[in-house]
């Protein structure tokens, strides 16, 4: 098979190189475009520079011989092209008759390569069995058109981008914005003092702004229209003015003042930490227990415990934790619907289904949460355990984000307090105007007193053990089979240390005074200790 | 010398008559050793001198190569056990080239066929610079 160097991977790895010849070419492509290209356009073309280079090279060697065909007739003195050895010409030296029993009659063809010192080889010919090298063998050509180039770019993307931003990285004429590359002399100047403007709009606009906002500030519209050039050059200069980060995707650029980031979006909020002492490991989980840790909504919990979720919206319940500190838990069902963004920080707008209001809030990738939604709790008065519904858009930085409205009904609930320095439970009405989990529901009396507590135990390092041994009696005492199920406990011991399921069912499960009476429910027996 | 390139998992190998011819080895000899029951008999002096004229499957390439390589690929190689499981991996690897005409095969390629080892074993086997029974990678042109 004839196969061509360029379609080969140890061409693109090895032998390819980013010309002088192709530089110059992507400048005159740029000078007449006047627009910029992302990496892969850049390599695309490169391939295509390659490719009718290579073809060039064949050309010109055609001219000098005849293709070798195993199956053909050759005379002494005939030019052969060995396409399958690197287009190496040879010149028919001698022919003598081959003898194989296998292969029926041939000939034998010696060849002399003047390009290797007049080294000889000898070669089939007038060869009647199958053979690869066969005229008639049905080959893969290329044709060296579009679909070529994409084909090829397609099968050893990875390492021709890398050589080409190596190769435009070395060039001071071409500048990059992430994988965007431009000539740095067609960059629209963008003065210091229009960045003070730039400034002074995302600050009174009170959330980030895309950059085509940004230029109509700006008025650098070209003849009234916004030029992807002059996108880059504004989305270029901000990259590399610290007061400015890019708080959306590649593809959907918006821009903040980093002075206005939320510190809660630079450091999690305390009450999502978990302890580096819970360990968890699921081996030692009775596989029973498994089941639960894919009923409780925890990002925590190793994926391959949570349940699946449609790829357009996904519910779950609101613990103690996100709802204490404005945040939404980013599951591994979430996460699916989220955009890529690299571990950098992101805003994401959420649209209150009931209202139609957009929240404005911050999606932290490294921590598992989304931030920002404090004030929607409030404003609904949505208690721990409720059912919080995010749904996909068209656009991919906006969300719906929803709980399930009932009319609002007096209800009996858990609610926690803190007495004599420890958390207390007591059955209490509450007007509830949501749907939510049973199990979970938790009321809550006293914020200061509660955030106190989490920081006692923090700082005493309470072991996770005690903290169960003082809330199960509490727990116990309002049910009326002296159980408690696993999702309960779950939402109680979160009101004050960060734990997951993984961790409290194995805590749960090690113990002699905690019994497990079958479908989730969970005895205590202080004898037992 | 050659420069040297190490094989990966998807470098094919094959059998170089080259490296025998170079090294001074007794190829003949070698293949005696893999000449099945019925035709051992017949070897001398029947096969003494002759050499049929091998086409290499990839480039087109010929090699003379002793007859018995003829004679083992056509009848001793046809036999279930003539790569049997406690053979060598090295001496497998060479029948199985036989059995295949010399085709060029990846390390993974050879362990389908053997069921033996892994490909990674393999490649560790064949792919260092010590060449075993002339079983070399297969990408070098012409007069390697």
């Amino acid at each position: 098979m004839n196969q061509r160097p360029t379609q080969t991977l140890d061409f693109w790895q090895s032998k390819y190189q980013v010309t002088d010849q192709a530089i110059e070419a992507l400048y005159n492509k740029f000078l007449e475009s006047g627009e910029p290209a992302f990496v892969d356009e850049v390599g695309l073309f490169f391939v295509q520079q390659a490719i009718e280079a290579e073809e060039q090279a064949i050309r010109a060697e055609l001219q000098q011989g005849k293709i070798y065909h195993i199956d053909l007739s050759y005379e002494v003195g005939d030019q052969l092209i060995f396409p399958h050895l690197d287009y190496l010409i040879g010149t028919v030296a001698s022919i003598k008759p081959g003898y194989n029993p296998s292969d029926g009659d041939f000939s034998i063809l010696e060849v002399t390569f003047d390009d290797r010192n007049h080294t000889t080889a000898k070669f089939a010919a007038d060869f009647r069995s199958h053979h690869i090298l066969s005229s008639t063998y049905e080959e893969e050509a290329g044709d060296g058109g579009a679909s070529e180039v994409q084909k090829i770019y397609g099968k050893y993307q990875r390492v021709i981008r890398s050589k080409v931003t190596q190769g435009l990285q070395q060039n001071d004429e071409f500048v990059h914005c992430d994988s965007q590359w431009f000539l740095t002399d067609l960059l629209i100047d963008v003065p210091v003092g229009l960045l003070n403007i730039v400034d002074a709009a995302i600050d009174i606009n009170a959330g980030p702004l895309n950059v085509d906002a940004l230029i109509e500030q700006l008025e650098l519209q070209k003849n009234g229209k916004i030029t992807d050039a002059a996108r880059f050059s504004v989305n270029h200069r901000l990259e590399n003015d610290p007061r400015f980060f890019n708080v959306g995707t590649e593809q959907h650029v918006l821009w903040y003042l980093d002075r206005l980031k939320p510190p809660q979006v630079i450091a999690a909020p305390h009450n999502l930490v978990v302890d580096d002492q819970l360990s968890f490991d699921p081996i030692t989980l009775p596989g029973d227990l498994t089941v639960f840790l894919s009923e409780i909504d925890d990002e925590n919990t190793p994926p391959e415990f949570l349940k699946s979720a449609s790829d357009k919206e996904v519910t779950f319940v609101l613990n103690y934790p996100h709802r204490r500190s404005g945040t939404l838990p980013v599951l591994p069902a979430v996460r699916q619907l989220l955009p890529d963004n690299n571990d950098a920080l992101l805003t994401l707008q959420l649209i209150d289904s009931q209202s139609g209001e957009k929240i404005l809030t911050w999606y932290v990738d490294q921590y598992n949460y989304i931030y920002g939604l404090g004030d929607w709790y409030q404003k609904y008065q949505l208690p721990v355990g409720t059912f919080i519904t995010l749904k996909k858009t068209d656009d991919p930085l906006e969300f719906i984000v929803e709980f399930a409205p009932q009319r609002t009904r007096q209800e009996w609930v858990r609610v926690v307090t803190v007495r004599n320095n420890q958390l207390a439970f007591q059955m209490r009405k509450r007007a509830i105007s949501c749907s939510y989990d049973e199990l979970m529901i938790l009321g809550e009396e006293g914020s200061e007193a509660v955030d106190a507590l989490w920081k006692k135990v923090e700082r005493n390092g309470t072991p996770l053990y005690t903290l169960l041994v003082n809330i199960f009696p509490e727990l116990v005492k309002l049910s009326s089979q002296s159980a408690v199920h696993i999702k309960t406990v779950y939402s109680a011991i979160n009101v004050v240390k960060r734990c997951p399921p993984g961790p409290l069912l194995q805590e749960l499960s090690k113990h002699p005074s905690f019994v497990w009476m079958g479908h989730g429910y969970w005895t205590y027996k202080p004898s037992a200790k | 010398m050659a420069k040297y390139v190490k094989p990966t998992k998807t470098t094919k190998f094959h059998i170089d008559f080259n490296w025998w011819a170079q090294k001074g080895h007794n190829l003949r000899s070698y293949l005696l050793e893999h000449l099945c029951d019925d035709y051992r008999d017949l070897a001398e002096p029947d096969l003494e001198t002759r050499t049929i004229d091998w086409v290499d499957p990839d480039t087109g390439q010929v090699f003379a190569v002793d007859r018995l390589w003829h004679t083992i690929r056509s009848h001793c190689s046809q036999n279930p056990d003539f790569i049997p499981g406690n053979l060598t991996l090295t001496a497998s690897i060479f029948r199985l080239f036989i059995a295949n005409n010399n085709t060029p095969l990846t390390p993974a390629e050879m362990h389908q066929q053997l069921k033996r080892k892994t490909p990674i074993l393999i490649l560790r086997t064949i792919g260092g610079r010590t060449v075993y029974k002339g079983v070399r990678p297969a990408t070098a042109p012409v007069n390697k």
